[in-house]
């Protein structure tokens, strides 16, 4: 869809783009047009590197009991603190650090298995294909969500356990992309002709094959990681993912349920909130210029 | 030519390719598509056999079956005496066999990875076989590109920087990398702009006389094909009708179907626009239910009632009939000889 | 056609039995229901006697055949902890999530259909840029934390509406009163459901708009509005049953978030106390209704995509 809008605003003649541009400045350039994605960039950026820095900016320690309980915020505490007295803005530092922890984690698995399978099913066919297809099948059959609390109900939630979970569930939109793509590719002159050098397999499928299919795969990836950073928010929200005293984004949501916090404290449900809302918003927007940006048949 | 060291370098024998027609609500074979269907010839060293016919007559699965990128139904393939097939069970003479077995492809536009620069694109291979080492990988590469006509500038260049007849040239030298002795060139001219093709044309008839090459022409235009090629074969629903010498075959064409296809060659004589012309009708028939007895009886404007029962075999067009005959010429119509008598 | 049905149900009993299979392996991995039984106070024998009763002393796939035997005939076993029957169970739970699905689906095509059509019709326009960033602000707000916001400014702040359950308690309920505790858990759901949908339907109509066909049109001088409203719009039905079919899981599994929130009596709540109490063979038999939903909303999509998209090759 996105296409149209640089044919229109970019028209050239054909045989003039690309001459001595490198496909890198020519996804940079795509990019830029979208100014809500570079936006985005930004506030990511700073997100990702206050969570990363956050024992160097963080005025206390995140399971510290550092002042009254429940106080609003004020000049000591900048978001105030939470029942137990806590400061509200360290132990957000954290979370973020940890949300965005499980979010790229369990993306990074996804992608690996994904890539994995989709290779497999794409460039061998026949039975294997059909195995890992049907499993793919069932494994989206299942309401996701569902899927995951089941599974987090039984494998003892905790952080790493959330990652893995995600991980495994996230996989067979990835699986199925590459697949599609490599089945196109399978049949391509370039990979015949590699097949006819002699070329070993994982030249074959790795060098040959893969870098042809990164663009989507990122592009998909970038949509898992914003549903993994959510999933792993309503997991920790209902008490089934990261387990107090870790701050995670979503479990200091979790006192929200309460009704003296929703109504007289909303410095301690507000900004945990937002913070989820920037991230993953930013990260939609990136996704969206970077399918833009990296599109094959979009206009130079 | 040279006709004392004539010794085939590719020998194919009665090679079969039946692909499986799948289908009904469980899947299953419900028939077979045969796309090559009983063929054998040979391919002298250091020469050039054409292959024609009309697209879905098998040219082009044979000279995917010699490069091993599809395995044979039944039948064989010799390379220099060897049989391919056997060679399966001992990867590492496969291995080094391979890389003496070359294509280039048809399309040039996407025989060439389009995340690769050319450096890459021709370096890998050669790089791999130990054909050439880092040091030197380089300066072989620069050779390959003179060969070509080529400038050294392209190797840090991207194939979609390149134009159809540049990348065709670079198909071609990342064919010639691995040192091969014999080259199935696929449609190599077909995608191409005419004023194109007669400069890849010619490129390819050099080099096969340069580097002492066997090459498989695979074509559809029976003018490119001769031009390049020693020997023709021309192929028709899965089999060939006629063999022979390429001259000899594009002066006196003895298989109906040879005639028709040289009538389809436009001819540049204005006062030849007269002549009359004996064009195919009809389509080329289906190779899942071939026609019974000569394939080619039901667009055969001579055929005969014994020519929807029997199968013609080839047989040697006697030399007195065709007056340059030099060497063998096969066809297999039995009443070729007839035919000529009838005009 | 009906071949082509007849196959697709095919390949879905397959995927509908390794549904069952990953199902049980993972209730198994989770151990023994009596773990949870097991103090002080209940004895090794009264455990046994009850692993008996459970079959639970059985092997695995036995166990597996047995539940799989007693769901042919439509038993889908007993609930560890009531010891009601699963399936009177999901029956008298599933009418209320039905209910906030069907109507949440509804409402979210209303927003989506008319909002993603006017942001193709008029691309790059101020109207267009507002419609995709609100529609990316849907897709990225969490769920239950809009569902918080919501009850911060309604309930709490301007008692407007209630937060919890599907009627007041006491009164006598009836349709309004139904209707007014649904309003927010629909908003909810309706509005994280449309920010996907109407870039999928803007996306779709866009590409359709550019077609050959389209264009002769607008060239013949066929009105513009006659043309979105005669030609584009019947071809973008087919969107709209994708995004109806891609939506369907989807509602599965936001109802069990939204549902505990607003404590809404229906299918999610009930699975999370079941999750959180073990209750392996309620968990089993949501797993299983909702994979079946899931798999034949899957497969009356690609139906329904033949029928209305004649190109569409059957094999």
């Amino acid at each position: 869809m996105k296409k149209n809008r640089i044919d229109e605003k970019n028209k050239k003649p054909p045989g003039t783009d690309l001459a001595g541009e490198s496909y890198l400045h020519m996804v940079f350039r795509r990019f830029r047009r979208h100014h809500l994605a570079a936006v985005s960039l930004i506030v990511l950026g700073v997100i990702v590197c206050a969570a990363l820095l956050s024992p160097v900016i963080a005025p206390y320690e995140p399971n510290e009991i550092a002042g009254p309980f429940a106080q609003a915020p004020s000049r000591d505490f900048w978001l105030g603190t939470d029942q137990i007295g806590r400061d509200m803005f360290s132990r957000l530092l954290y979370a973020t650090r940890i949300s965005l922890l499980v979010g790229v984690m369990a993306t990074a698995i996804s992608t690996v298995i994904g890539v994995l399978l989709g290779l497999v099913a794409g460039y061998f066919g026949g039975l294997a294909d059909m195995i890992i297809m049907r499993f793919t099948d069932m494994v989206m059959s299942f309401p996701y969500i569902l899927l995951v609390l089941v599974a987090a109900a039984i494998f003892r939630p905790g952080l790493w356990n959330i990652i893995l979970i995600l991980g495994f569930v996230d996989w067979p939109g990835i699986a199925r992309l590459v697949r599609g793509n490599v089945l196109g590719l399978r049949e391509t002159n370039f990979v015949k002709g590699s097949l006819v050098a002699g070329m070993p397999l994982r030249h074959i499928l790795f060098s040959e094959i893969l870098p042809n299919t990164v663009a989507p795969i990122l592009v998909y990836a970038t949509s898992v990681l914003a549903l993994s950073i959510l999933d792993e928010a309503a997991l920790s929200f209902l008490g089934q993912g990261v387990q107090p005293p870790t701050a995670s984004l979503g479990n200091m949501l979790n006192g929200a349920q309460s009704l003296t916090v929703l109504t007289k404290q909303p410095w301690l449900w507000l900004p945990p909130g937002l913070v989820i809302v920037c991230i993953v918003i930013a990260i939609n927007f990136i996704g969206d210029a970077l399918r833009d940006a990296l599109d094959p048949n979009g206009g130079r | 030519m040279n006709r004392e060291a004539m010794t085939p370098l590719i020998e194919v024998v009665d090679l079969k390719k039946y692909y499986p027609v799948r289908g009904g609500i469980i899947p299953h074979t419900t028939g077979w598509v045969r796309a090559v269907d009983g063929v054998s010839f040979s391919v002298m060293r250091a020469q050039t056999l054409g292959l024609v016919g009309e697209s879905g007559c098998g040219k082009s699965t044979i000279g995917r079956q010699l490069v091993g990128l599809e395995s044979p139904t039944e039948g064989s393939i010799f390379y220099d005496g060897r049989d391919l097939a056997a060679l399966q069970k001992k990867p590492e003479e496969m291995r080094q066999i391979r890389t003496k077995l070359q294509m280039i492809f048809q399309d040039p536009y996407s025989s060439l990875n389009p995340r690769k620069h050319i450096y890459e694109i021709l370096a890998q291979p050669m790089l791999y076989h130990g054909i050439s080492q880092k040091d030197t990988v380089r300066r072989d590469i620069r050779k390959l590109l003179n060969m070509v006509g080529l400038p050294e500038t392209v190797l840090g260049r991207y194939p979609h920087e390149f134009s159809g007849g540049q990348r065709q040239r670079i198909g071609i030298a990342k064919a010639l990398s691995l040192n091969p002795e014999f080259i199935v060139c696929d449609e190599p001219v077909s995608a191409l702009d005419v004023s194109i093709q007669a400069q890849i044309l010619n490129l390819l008839k050099e080099l096969q006389k340069e580097l002492k090459l066997t090459l498989l022409f695979v074509g559809h235009g029976l003018g490119a094909v001769n031009y390049v090629s020693d020997r023709i074969a021309v192929m028709y629903l899965g089999r060939i009708v006629e063999y022979g010498d390429a001259r000899d075959i594009f002066v006196h064409p003895a298989h109906p179907y040879t005639q028709a296809l040289l009538d389809a060659v436009p001819i540049p004589d204005p006062g030849e626009k007269d002549k009359p012309r004996r064009l195919l009708e009809g389509e080329i028939g289906s190779n899942i239910n071939p026609p019974a007895g000569c394939r080619f009886h039901p667009r055969c404007p001579y055929a005969l009632p014994l020519c929807r029962t029997q199968e013609p075999q080839m047989q040697k067009i006697p030399s007195g009939k065709t007056a340059l005959a030099a060497g063998e010429h096969y066809a297999a119509c039995p009443y070729c000889s007839n035919i000529k008598e009838k005009e | 056609m009906g071949k082509y049905i007849l196959k697709r149900i095919l390949i879905a009993i397959p995927v509908l039995i390794g549904i069952t299979i990953i199902d049980y392996t993972i209730m198994c991995m989770a151990g023994s229901p009596l773990a949870m039984l097991q103090g002080p106070r209940v004895s090794e024998a009264a455990i046994e006697a009850k692993e008996i009763a459970l079959g639970l002393d059985k092997p695995v796939y036995v166990q597996y055949f047995l539940w799989l035997k007693q769901l042919l005939h439509g038993n889908m076993g007993y609930s560890i902890k009531s010891f009601q029957p699963v399936s009177d169970l999901i029956g008298s739970h599933i009418g209320p999530t039905l209910l906030l699905m069907g109507v949440s689906l509804i409402a979210s095509l209303i927003l989506a259909v008319p909002a993603g059509i006017y942001s193709a019709i008029h691309q790059y326009s101020k109207g267009d840029y507002t419609v995709v960033t609100l529609s990316f602000l849907g897709s990225s707000v969490p769920g239950f934390f809009l569902s918080l916001l919501l009850i911060y400014i309604f309930t709490v702040r301007l008692g407007w509406l209630p937060s919890s359950g599907m009627t007041t308690l006491g009164a006598d309920g009836g349709a309004a009163d139904v209707a007014k505790h649904m309003v927010m858990p629909v908003i909810v759901l309706a509005f994280s459901m449309a920010g996907s949908n109407i870039r999928y339907i803007r996306s779709a109509v866009l590409e359709i708009l550019q077609q050959d066909y389209l264009r002769t049109a607008k060239a013949k001088g066929i009105g513009h509005f006659k043309v979105i409203c005669k030609h584009a719009l019947r071809n973008a039905l087919i969107p709209i049953i994708t995004v109806i079919g891609m939506e369907i899981p989807v509602l599965f599994g936001g109802a069990v978030i939204i549902e505990q929130i607003f404590s809404w009596p229906g299918l999610g709540l009930m699975t999370m106390s079941a999750i959180s109490g073990r209750d392996y063979p309620v968990i089993m038999g949501v797993c299983l209704l909702s994979a079946v939903v899931v798999l034949i909303g899957n497969l009356v999509t690609d139906i329904l995509y033949a029928l209305a998209d004649p190109t569409i090759q059957l094999d």
